[in-house]
């Protein structure tokens, strides 16, 4: 019934890239594109969604010069192999990096909503042990646990959102296109940040069972998230305005506060916001473990990738102790976004393209 | 080997299990308190204490909680209640010491109803830091309602309604099944407020009073409180509550009475829609209010005759739109010349609406505003007078 041959279909790596994709960034980017951006924030992140097209656009289009080499195999043919080498380690290290620190915003989260006296290395070694356990059996089974974590989590975040609708002032979106548009470029460079995680796409392309079409669905992907990412916003918006959400830390926890559900059996709802992103934490520590130990096998060619994760855990688990609060983890993860996550999403296979098209390399389907 | 193998697949999920259980953080729900009202007041330094921080009281903070001992008959009993209260010089350190008075872990989480005492109120510097105190709490719920009172919260708390469950979940009923409807049914949550407060500095909260009488003590819903600038700077009565209801929206299955002919005649709204639009006449800002009303007559005289002749059904209509007029008015302007608070964030509205004029008259909005002409345009339309029209 299973292949059990490491390839997933193109509906299995959206799931994939939508569940990477929605996570700590998603509850703050209403704070963070209204700062700027102000009631029309949601074109800051229509603005953001587009560059995030472009972006994927462009990594695919590397990929598809050698789509069935892996990402290292890949950079070593174009650009040498001390240099894919060098890459693959870099991506590896910013993966780990970007579990620690979404591990250490998860952790103060919950500690300060939910388990304020449960000690924060329970709550990171739990999640680093299951997603560790997850990422070792494979990419099939990361695909399969995201077809059934999909629904589980958008279609009731969906449905609460909704209900929220009833009880907003949609007057709080006017004025429309009266911010300026340097205001809202600034916008969409911070909402950009929940886009954060796109990069895995260059490494998840040679697993796909058909490699040419992973573009489209790529970008389907990043379109669906965007046009989730400005319905959530433009609702939290409508309900706070964008001067009380700029204030708000987690305008969504808020958001969710508020909204009153049918039948009222449930007085509090933040347990279901945290539900989802305990979900979607999962999916980001996952992907981060899996992908760090196939760069690491690539690059040095040994070994089995499950090896590889029971070297990065110890190495997720300490980065994640370092004492930060939410602020100070929310700054770092912007810093290395705008460093090495455009590094990767853009520049790198800019750089990718240019050197296929001077040395006219590429596979020759790959370039039509 | 097979059991080998099997036992290495449960250990991660038993492990999980393990780990899930909130051992750090389970509560028994025996042991919990779980709080449905606050009050908060100043405190009276007319109490004697025998705690030696006494000079540095600032608070008193009332909760009341269901009383599990109590609670044998039934769970609306108004006996089933405890009140705690505890004086402190911050709202944190009063519910401290109300925890540690008490054998159940207080939490917050349930709580419906904050009320504020006049003491609170007319202190800027304690209300503000009230207010943060709850705005910064997570446990606290941002759907709570708000009420303010001209005495002490406490007292509001410990009143004993006969028939009906304790004041906290009293109050989220009733506004549930009377919310938005005209003064009495015009709610304020703790979201709102803070909003309100952030934006331009006032807010209205809403009145409760108790009312005693030879039978049974009781409470009273209308007028409000009018916060400017984070203090206390006046109340406005049930006639002015509704004046500003009408700006708002809220006057759905509000009732209004109107005398005609000698006869009082209650119209029940079944619609009410603003609309707010500002301009510049002769150089001066101004604001007009339309306001479009349906209802429908609740009482005549037995006769119904004089609802059946079309021109004493517009004479009707006309005198309820003078009515509403004159609410609306009085209300603009007892706000405007006497409170000088800007309790319909007309100043948002005018960003929304006019954002060119916004620009102009942004800056200096207090005096703006003051100075603006706000003009009612009332319409009323009687769709229904009884069984048939």
């Amino acid at each position: 019934m299973f292949s059990l041959n490491n390839k997933i279909s193109i509906r299995q790596m959206q799931a994939l890239l939508v569940l990477d994709i929605f996570g700590a960034g998603i509850v703050m980017l209403p704070r963070k594109a209204a700062k700027y951006a102000g009631q029309d924030a949601w074109l800051a992140i229509a603005a953001a969604t587009a560059a995030a097209v472009l972006s994927v656009y462009l990594m695919t289009s590397a990929g598809r010069l050698y789509p069935r080499d892996s990402f290292v195999n890949l950079v070593s043919g174009l650009l040498s192999k001390p240099v894919g080498k060098f890459v693959g380690v870099l991506l590896s290290a910013k993966l780990l990096f970007n579990c620690a620190i979404e591990l250490r915003l998860f952790g103060e989260i919950l500690r300060q909503t939910m388990l304020p006296a449960t000690p924060f290395a329970v709550v990171c070694a739990a999640m680093i042990a299951i997603s560790a356990y997850a990422a070792s059996k494979g990419y099939e089974t990361r695909a399969r646990i995201a077809q059934i974590l999909f629904p589980l989590i958008f279609v009731p975040f969906t449905f609460l959102f909704v209900l929220g609708l009833f009880d907003v002032d949609l007057s709080n979106l006017l004025p429309v296109f009266a911010t300026k548009p340097d205001k809202l470029l600034t916008g969409a460079i911070h909402a950009g940040t929940a886009f954060s995680g796109l990069e895995l796409i260059m490494i998840a392309a040679p697993f796909a069972v058909r490699p040419y079409a992973v573009r489209r669905g790529m970008i389907q992907a990043v379109v669906f998230i965007g046009i989730f990412m400005i319905f959530i916003t433009s609702v939290t918006i409508a309900k706070f305005g964008p001067g009380e959400v700029t204030r708000q830390l987690w305008p969504i926890l808020d958001m969710m506060d508020l909204i009153d559900l049918p039948g009222a059996f449930i007085e509090r709802q933040e347990a279901l916001i945290m539900s989802f992103w305990i979900i979607s934490n999962f999916a980001i520590v996952n992907s981060g473990l899996f992908f760090s130990s196939v760069l690491l096998k690539d690059v040095t060619g040994k070994g089995s990738h499950s090896l590889y994760i029971l070297m990065c855990m110890p190495v997720v688990f300490a980065g994640s102790c370092f004492m930060l609060d939410v602020d100070q983890a929310d700054h770092i993860i912007e810093l290395v976004f705008y460093t090495l996550g455009i590094g990767f999403m853009i520049i790198l296979p800019a750089v990718l393209l240019a050197a296929a098209a001077l040395r006219k390399a590429g596979d020759a389907r790959g370039k039509s | 080997m097979g059991n080998h193998r099997r036992s290495r697949r449960l250990l991660p999920v038993a492990l999980a299990c393990l780990l899930s259980t909130g051992c750090w953080d389970k509560v028994e729900i025996e042991n919990r308190g779980f709080i449905i009202s606050l009050g908060i007041d100043k405190y009276d330094s007319n109490k004697k204490s025998s705690r030696a921080e006494e000079e540095y009281n600032r608070y008193t903070v009332s909760a009341a909680l269901p009383s599990v001992t109590d609670m044998k008959e039934s769970a609306v009993s108004d006996k089933s209640k405890d009140v705690k209260s505890a004086d402190n010089s911050t709202i944190s350190g009063c519910i401290q010491l109300m925890d540690a008075a008490s054998s159940q872990k207080l939490y917050l989480g349930q709580v419906k109803l904050l009320v504020l005492g006049k003491g609170l109120l007319s202190d800027e510097n304690l209300f503000r830091q009230a207010v943060d105190a709850m705005e910064r709490d997570r446990d606290i719920s941002r759907k709570l309602f708000l009420l303010s009172t001209k005495e002490r919260a406490e007292d509001i708390l410990r009143l004993n309604i006969p028939g009906e469950p304790m004041l906290g979940l009293f109050v989220e009923n009733y506004y549930k099944n009377s919310g938005g409807a005209g003064f009495y049914g015009f709610y304020k949550v703790l979201e709102k407020s803070i909003s309100d407060l952030r934006s331009t500095g006032c807010t209205l909260i809403p009145e409760i009073e108790a009312e005693e009488t030879d039978k049974a003590e009781g409470i009273r819903f209308g007028g409000c409180a009018v916060i400017k600038d984070c203090k206390l700077a006046g109340w406005l009565d049930d006639p002015e509550t509704r004046g500003y209801a009408w700006v708002m929206g809220n006057c759905r299955n509000s009732s209004v009475t109107v005398v005609y002919n000698n006869m009082y005649i209650p119209i029940k709204v079944l619609k009410s829609r603003p609309r707010i639009t500002f301009s510049l006449k002769n150089g001066k800002l101004e604001c007009l209010i339309r306001v479009n009303v349906s209802g429908a007559v609740k009482e005549y005289d037995f006769t119904a005759a004089g609802l059946n002749n079309p021109s004493n059904l517009k004479a009707y209509q006309t005198a309820f739109e003078q009515a509403v007029s004159k609410e609306i008015g009085q209300t603009a302007d007892r706000v405007q010349s006497e409170i000088n608070a800007d309790i319909y964030n007309f100043k948002d509205l005018l960003r929304k609406k006019n954002y060119q004029l916004f620009l102009t008259y942004g800056e200096d909005w207090e005096r703006h505003y003051c100075e603006m002409e706000i003009i009612p345009q009332v319409k009323v339309d009687i769709i229904s007078i009884g069984t048939i029209k």
